[in-house]
């Protein structure tokens, strides 16, 4: 369809105060791979959504049993048999966790599923018009033949249950996604904007937004250039960028997450696609200013654009979207109208799905179900509330006469930052007067915004930055300030988790030796003899946190966000700690794996009689989580007691605010 | 990174990993060609280091050829990379057909500066006025010198002087880089600032004048000229290995090792020092190319080993007269000079390639 591209009518019509440009400048798509194959399985249409909403009727954007896969044609596909339909306005959401094909069957839709892959569909098609290759591709009789068994062997382990498309499938014959770069230009932007997750990457850093936004509309208008100028603030007051014209010449980093990521959308909207395909857009952002994102995608839907929205977080697909597709290994396991669909799950990865979402779910309940087969030292507990855990809420005052004393008090901790070259050119305080206390065996949330001082608060404690004034004792002894030669040896009551494993490990260690390292283990070889007395603790460690032994010898690139987590938590605990630091320590992980960290971490405080201070930016988590809560805005505690409290009924104006932008889902089943 | 993502323990989903390294592509390719081209040439100076010391490009490529570019750009992704230098140097699996014939060269090499008389029985320095300038032929292979030495021997038996001369003048070079860059990064600002504006004075010289200078000072020889090729190497190494200490001592692995109670002695031995040193290795092997080349220059300008040494520089030096009429008095010391250096780039871009991936 190589002369395709001509000027297409919006779908909408609604004013031409949007438009898009995002993904234009990029070039070079991954051009059609000549496709085969392919069983025309999985009925995942939303067919009776698009009956119910019928509003504008008009059919948007049509997949029809795509498949996207790298390497071989044919061969293991990540995307597998994947279909549905966009209507005029309306916005379908692709939910599913990390490898489960939900960006990579967005990407396809543009053409950027990345270098070596290739795409086959019985349908594609933007406003009627196929995106699809003239001929059926040439039928290689290796990889037609090979192909979809080969896959279906590769993701047998991944499939669900039974119902999925498989056996009685029709075969029918794909045909590759066949564009050229140019081809494909033009899609990009005109028809099918696309909005990334990490606005900071997307937007060229040397660049003011406004040239960025310019450029989209150079690529796909005739506008001069005052025109486009004008047009260019147009579209950022349509996002609700404020001061626009000031912003206009600001590069994207000297603007805040939530204002970059207007940028990104305006650019996006800039050619006035009639799809916006939205991958993540708000996972990055602080929870008010996701709530004002979504906001802005509700306006857009309102003005006629479609939307493709992918998102991992449930809450956040409840607030958008009217249909929506759930993926797990590449397949559509359920797929429906978003009320049904989070009302009544029919699937039982759905419902896992649903469960893992700690908003609501009081303290001390599973949320992932036990896993089967997972190494664990010791019976897993049960779902009924555990009895050391406070269910009723504790006075909002300071443990008045508790039985036991606070492990760790905080006392009018204070840390400012000198700002360099700021306008004010004076300094910035990160934490402000904070006064905290922890009790033995319970958890402390802290919960905050980006920038609110959290994080610096937890390295105080932490012993790793000194406060300018104020005291953290611990165990009623002094702790912070103090030299460090004082603190070592009460490090280990210390532990910490942080957000990012990863690199918490040196690189050069094996899983083995990071944790006999945390052990005091003196030798350098780590426990990679079975002799070694250490290998025991090793394992025992490993035990502790639900993993296999034999994962001491390998390295922690090698392992999944939640084994990682795992292992940094098991690191934690070998000294015998009192106390665990977890700063942000499910942020970066999917819903269910989340789950089962945040499950452990509570397992291990029973057992172990630990004391959490635990640091999020959710208030799902936090709410979950901790006993007692401390909202944290500007370096400052605005709020803090009892967690049931501080919820039900807030105090501060900002503890409203972030209730309120909390993405939540429908009350559950 | 193609590690399988072995899916042992929890029972988690692990994430296949074409999808992540596909995701990966698409970053690249994503919205705004130019902001990715951006990215892309930023990559040479982040891996200089976060504090901004230069680019590391511009350090190497005096030191060690254009070794700069390699180090530079692995900079960011050096985790992993970092961590499986370690874990298997002894890898030699991905090696090409010239990788292979540069390791056997080194090999041969190796073997004549161990045991010469395995290959070149004679005696490098007997003198046979009756067989002088002799052309390459059955008998003298590399033919003889004015004074009836067989150049074939004295080239053998040359090797060693060359390769400890190399191999020496690298290590010393490296040992006070060692000192100077990990001392300026965790030295506080004083000593920060005093190294780094002492490396920066050695950078004003090139580094054979500095060289010359040592040698200018105390007096030439094998030893002299070793120790001042070495001095002139290390600001090089200096710099790289300051800007990694740093980046080392200020990441997520050291702070907790700081929280686990570790002292800071053990947290320089056991993360800062290996994590620091590791990508150094692989530019030591360029390195010891380039310091033969120097060795051998300090030789023939008559620095280094005396004349009647059988060493390849000074060879060169002694053939120079005869060059017109007895050419392959220079030619095979000159060979020999040549392919050693070749031999040591070729494996050490190829160990510096390896890295990345």
């Amino acid at each position: 369809m190589s002369g395709a591209g001509r000027e297409l009518g919006r779908a909408g019509g609604a004013e031409g105060d949007s438009g898009w440009a995002g993904a234009g400048t990029a070039g070079s798509g991954t051009g059609g791979a000549g496709g085969t194959g392919g069983s025309g399985g999985s009925d995942a249409r939303g067919s009776d959504a698009a009956a119910a909403g019928g509003r504008r009727g008009e059919v948007v954007l049509r997949v029809e049993d795509l498949r996207v896969g790298f390497g071989r044609i044919g061969a293991a596909p990540v995307v597998d048999g994947v279909s549905f339909e966009l209507t005029a306005g309306r916005a379908i959401a692709i939910v599913g966790e990390s490898g489960s094909g939900k960006s990579v069957t967005a990407r396809s839709l543009v053409g950027l599923a990345g270098a070596g892959s290739w795409q086959t569909a019985t349908a594609l098609e933007v406003l009627g018009e196929s995106l699809l290759e003239e001929q059926p591709a040439r039928a290689r009789a290796g990889a037609a033949g090979g192909g979809p068994g080969r896959a279906d062997a590769a993701s047998g382990d991944l499939r669900l249950g039974a119902g999925d498309s498989g056996t009685g499938a029709q075969r029918l014959a794909g045909r590759g996604l066949g564009l050229s770069a140019r081809a494909w230009q033009r899609v990009r932007g005109r028809r099918i904007g696309l909005v990334v997750q990490d606005a900071l990457v997307s937007l060229d850093p040397l660049r003011p937004i406004g040239r960025e936004i310019g450029d989209a509309l150079r690529l796909h208008t005739r506008l001069g250039v005052g025109e486009r100028h004008a047009r260019v603030l147009e579209l950022l007051e349509a996002v609700g960028m404020p001061e626009p014209e000031v912003r206009v010449r600001q590069r994207s980093g000297e603007l805040s997450g939530g204002l970059r990521q207007r940028a990104l959308i305006a650019s996006a909207l800039a050619a006035d696609p009639a799809v916006l395909i939205a991958d993540e857009p708000t996972t990055a952002l602080d929870s008010t200013v996701q709530a004002q994102i979504l906001d802005l995608f509700d306006t857009i839907k309102a003005r006629g654009t479609s939307l493709l929205f992918i998102s991992h977080d449930l809450a956040v697909v409840s607030r958008i979207a009217d249909e929506v597709l759930v993926m797990r290994g590449g397949r559509v396991v359920e797929s429906g109208p978003i009320d049904q669909v989070l009302g009544s799950p029919r699937h039982d990865y759905t419902r896992a799905l649903l469960r893992a979402v700690p908003t609501g779910v009081p303290r001390g309940l599973r949320l992932a179900a036990p896993p089967a087969g997972a190494v664990t030292a010791m019976p897993v507990t049960t779902a009924e509330p555990p009895t050391t855990t406070p269910v009723t809420s504790l006075p909002t005052t300071t443990a008045v006469g508790g039985p036991s004393a606070p492990v760790l008090e905080v006392r009018g901790v204070t840390k400012t930052f000198p700002v360099r070259g700021g306008p004010r050119g004076g300094i910035r305080s990160a934490v402000d007067d904070v006064t905290l206390t922890l009790e033995r065996g319970a958890t402390l949330g802290i919960v905050g915004e980006s920038g609110s001082g959290k994080t610096t608060l937890a390295r105080i404690v932490l012993g790793l930055t000194e406060p300018d004034s104020g005291s953290v004792s611990l165990l009623g002894e002094p702790w912070v300030p103090g030299a460090e030669k004082l603190r070592r040896p009460r490090r280990r009551l210390v532990g910490a988790v942080y957000q990012d494993a990863l690199s918490s490990f040196d690189p050069r260690l094996t899983v083995g030796q990071i944790l006999a390292d945390a052990l005091g283990a003196t030798d350098l070889d780590g426990a990679s003899s079975s002799a070694h007395p250490s290998a025991e603790r090793v394992a025992a460690l490993l035990a502790d946190v639900a993993l296999d032994p034999a994962l001491a010898r390998v390295r922690p690139l090698q392992l999944s966000g939640g084994q990682r987590q795992r292992v940094s938590i098991a690191r934690a605990l070998a000294p015998q700690p009192d106390i665990l630091v977890c700063d942000e320590p499910v942020s970066a992980l999917d819903v269910s794996v989340q789950a089962q960290i945040l499950d452990l971490l509570d397992e291990l405080q029973q057992r172990r009689d630990l004391s959490y201070l635990f640091i999020s930016h959710d208030l799902g988590v936090i709410g979950h989580m901790s006993d007692r809560v401390a909202v944290m805005k500007n370096g400052r505690v605005l709020e803090q007691g009892a967690t049931a409290d501080v919820f039900a009924d807030p105090h501060h104006d900002y503890t409203r605010a972030l209730l309120a932008a909390a993405p939540r889902l429908p009350a559950r089943g | 990174m193609s590690l399988p993502t072995s899916a042992l323990g929890a029972g988690e989903p692990a994430s296949p990993r074409g999808v992540g390294g596909a995701a990966g592509d698409v970053e690249a390719f994503g919205v705004g060609g130019e902001a990715s081209r951006a990215g892309g040439s930023g990559g040479g100076i982040r891996g200089a280091g976060p504090d901004g010391s230069g680019g590391l490009a511009g350090t190497l490529g005096r030191g060690s050829g254009g070794a700069g570019r390699g180090l530079g750009a692995r900079g960011p992704g050096a985790r992993g990379f970092v961590g499986r230098r370690f874990g298997g140097l002894g890898a030699l699996g991905a090696l090409g057909v010239p990788q292979w014939i540069a390791l056997g060269f080194l090999v041969l090499l190796v073997v004549a500066a161990v045991v010469p008389w395995l290959l070149a029985p004679g005696d490098p320095l007997a003198i046979a006025p009756a067989e002088a300038f002799r052309p390459p032929g059955w008998g003298h292979p590399f033919g003889t010198d004015e004074s009836g030495r067989d150049i074939y021997t004295r080239v053998v038996h040359g090797t060693g002087a060359s390769l400890v001369i190399g191999v020496a003048a690298t290590a010393i070079g490296v040992a006070l880089a060692l000192v100077l860059g990990v001392a300026a990064a965790l030295g506080g600002r004083v000593v920060d600032f005093g190294v780094s504006r002492f490396l920066e004075v050695l950078f004003a010289f090139p580094g054979l004048l500095l060289a010359l200078l040592v040698i200018t000072v105390y007096g030439p020889g094998i030893v002299t000229s070793t120790i001042a090729v070495g001095l002139a190497t290390a600001p090089g190494y200096a710099r790289i290995i300051r800007a990694q200490t740093r980046s080392v001592a200020s990441s997520a692995y050291v702070e907790a090792a700081v929280v686990l109670g570790r002292s800071r002695g053990r947290i320089l031995g056991r993360h800062i020092l290996p994590n620091a040193i590791a990508p150094v290795f692989v530019l030591v092997t360029l390195g010891v190319g380039q310091a033969i080349v120097w060795a051998a220059a300090l030789s023939y300008l008559g620095l280094g080993a005396e004349p009647p040494a059988a060493e390849w520089g000074a060879m060169l030096f002694a053939g120079k007269n005869y060059v017109a009429t007895a050419w392959w008095m220079t030619f095979f010391p000159g060979l020999a000079i040549v392919l050693s250096a070749a031999a040591a780039t070729v494996l050490g871009r190829a160990l510096q390639r390896r890295g990345p991936r």
